[in-house]
């Protein structure tokens, strides 16, 4: 299969790049590392136009946090817009969008976290309203061990990437089978929790 | 595992037992009439023996009660509240997350599987909730041998991952 996958570099994206290369997949991978900042609006189209022969695109790259937030400024939210208008005729095309749980949660006081939610609430409601033919997935995970996730320093139980990404290849390989529309992610127990409480917990299991 | 299921009998419930069995685990079914009280499922349920209670079997409330499926759920969520090596799993059908213009079936059915979207949108928020999850499919016995791999990924998982929602099949 052919995938196109932004984020390859760092974080998830690469867990799922070098996953997707091991099982013999033809990958391509944009990343601010490797020239592609989807930020700018014209490097979107370029991802999209180099995309085009490919079956699978995993929206995974989320831009750079922004000072204020501005609706629908964000690089991945762009490059959503523009895969879902590109391939919004085609129902052999498969769409992967990273999401976050965290956009269930009200607006954060620390600002970029505040972004980072608004943005991942507004991709969601995108998706939501979508009338594409593709087959649409939106990945939600909850907090996992990566960069991003270091906004939230009130927040201490996280998943493993790796455990996150295993899950995450499952329904790649088996997207033939199973597209689900949506998969929400979490230790939906441990997530509010104190770190005391939940030793205590695990203690008495 | 230890794992509860209230049907094995419909071709999914079917193929779900089959699965869970292949991967070893420990099945209790638990094929009751679903609109007996609430007292009576917390009498003949071993709630400190199972470990997982997967919530398959759906069947219409004959009272002003919510129906015996969403009822069983409240119950393990009440009783399970601490724990964190619990785990539970509601197959709803995927009626209940798509617009209502699509759906040609009864509107009584649709009304009782929309109420699982109460469950989530709670669960979205603040507070502590056990592991919970719903899993939206389209009842389609084609398809039974795709939801047990699902579930039984899930379920192989659950310790590292666990998945709170799950919404499978092409969008209406």
């Amino acid at each position: 299969m052919k995938i196109a996958i932004t984020g390859h570099t760092s974080g998830l994206g690469k867990y799922i790049y070098d996953a997707c290369i091991k099982n013999k997949h033809d990958v391509a991978g944009f990343s601010l590392t490797s020239g592609h900042d989807i930020d700018n609006r014209d490097v979107c189209y370029d991802i999209i136009d180099q995309a085009k022969h490919m079956d699978m695109f995993i929206n995974c790259a989320y831009g750079s946090v922004k000072d204020q937030y501005v609706k629908g400024a964000n690089g991945q939210i762009e490059l959503l817009k523009q895969i879902l208008s590109a391939w919004g005729e085609d129902k052999s095309k498969f769409i992967l969008h990273i999401g976050s749980k965290y956009m269930y949660r009200n607006p954060q006081k620390i600002l970029p976290a505040k972004i980072y939610t608004l943005d991942k609430r507004h991709a969601h409601d995108i998706i939501q309203n979508s009338s594409s033919e593709a087959k649409v997935f939106n990945f939600i995970p909850g907090m996992f061990e990566s960069s991003m996730s270091d906004m939230w320093p009130d927040v201490f139980t996280k998943s493993k990437m790796e455990h996150i990404g295993d899950t995450l290849c499952f329904y790649i390989e088996n997207c033939k089978r199973m597209w689900p529309q949506e998969v929400v992610i979490d230790k939906t127990d441990l997530l509010h929790r104190p770190l005391e409480e939940v030793i205590k917990l695990g203690s008495t299991q | 595992m230890n794992i509860l299921m209230t049907d094995n009998k419909s071709v999914l419930g079917t193929a779900l037992y089959n699965r869970l069995i292949d991967d070893g685990h420990d099945i209790t079914v638990y094929d009751v009439d679903l609109n007996q009280p609430d007292d009576v499922f917390k009498q003949e349920i071993d709630f400190e023996k199972i470990e997982l209670c997967l919530n398959n079997k759906y069947q219409p409330s004959d009272s002003d009660k919510p129906h015996g499926q969403l009822r069983l759920n409240a119950i393990f969520l009440d009783l399970w509240a601490d724990s964190v090596l619990k785990y539970i799993i509601n197959i709803a059908d995927k009626c209940a997350v798509d617009s209502h213009v699509y759906w040609e079936g009864s509107k009584e059915y649709r009304a009782e599987q929309v109420m699982w979207n109460a469950i989530e949108r709670k669960k979205s928020g603040e507070g502590s909730y056990p592991n919970h999850c719903v899993m939206y499919i389209d009842y389609d016995d084609d398809k039974a041998s795709v939801y047990a791999d699902v579930v039984s990924h899930m379920v192989k998982t659950c310790s590292n991952v666990w998945v709170s929602k799950i919404v499978l099949g092409s969008k209406q």
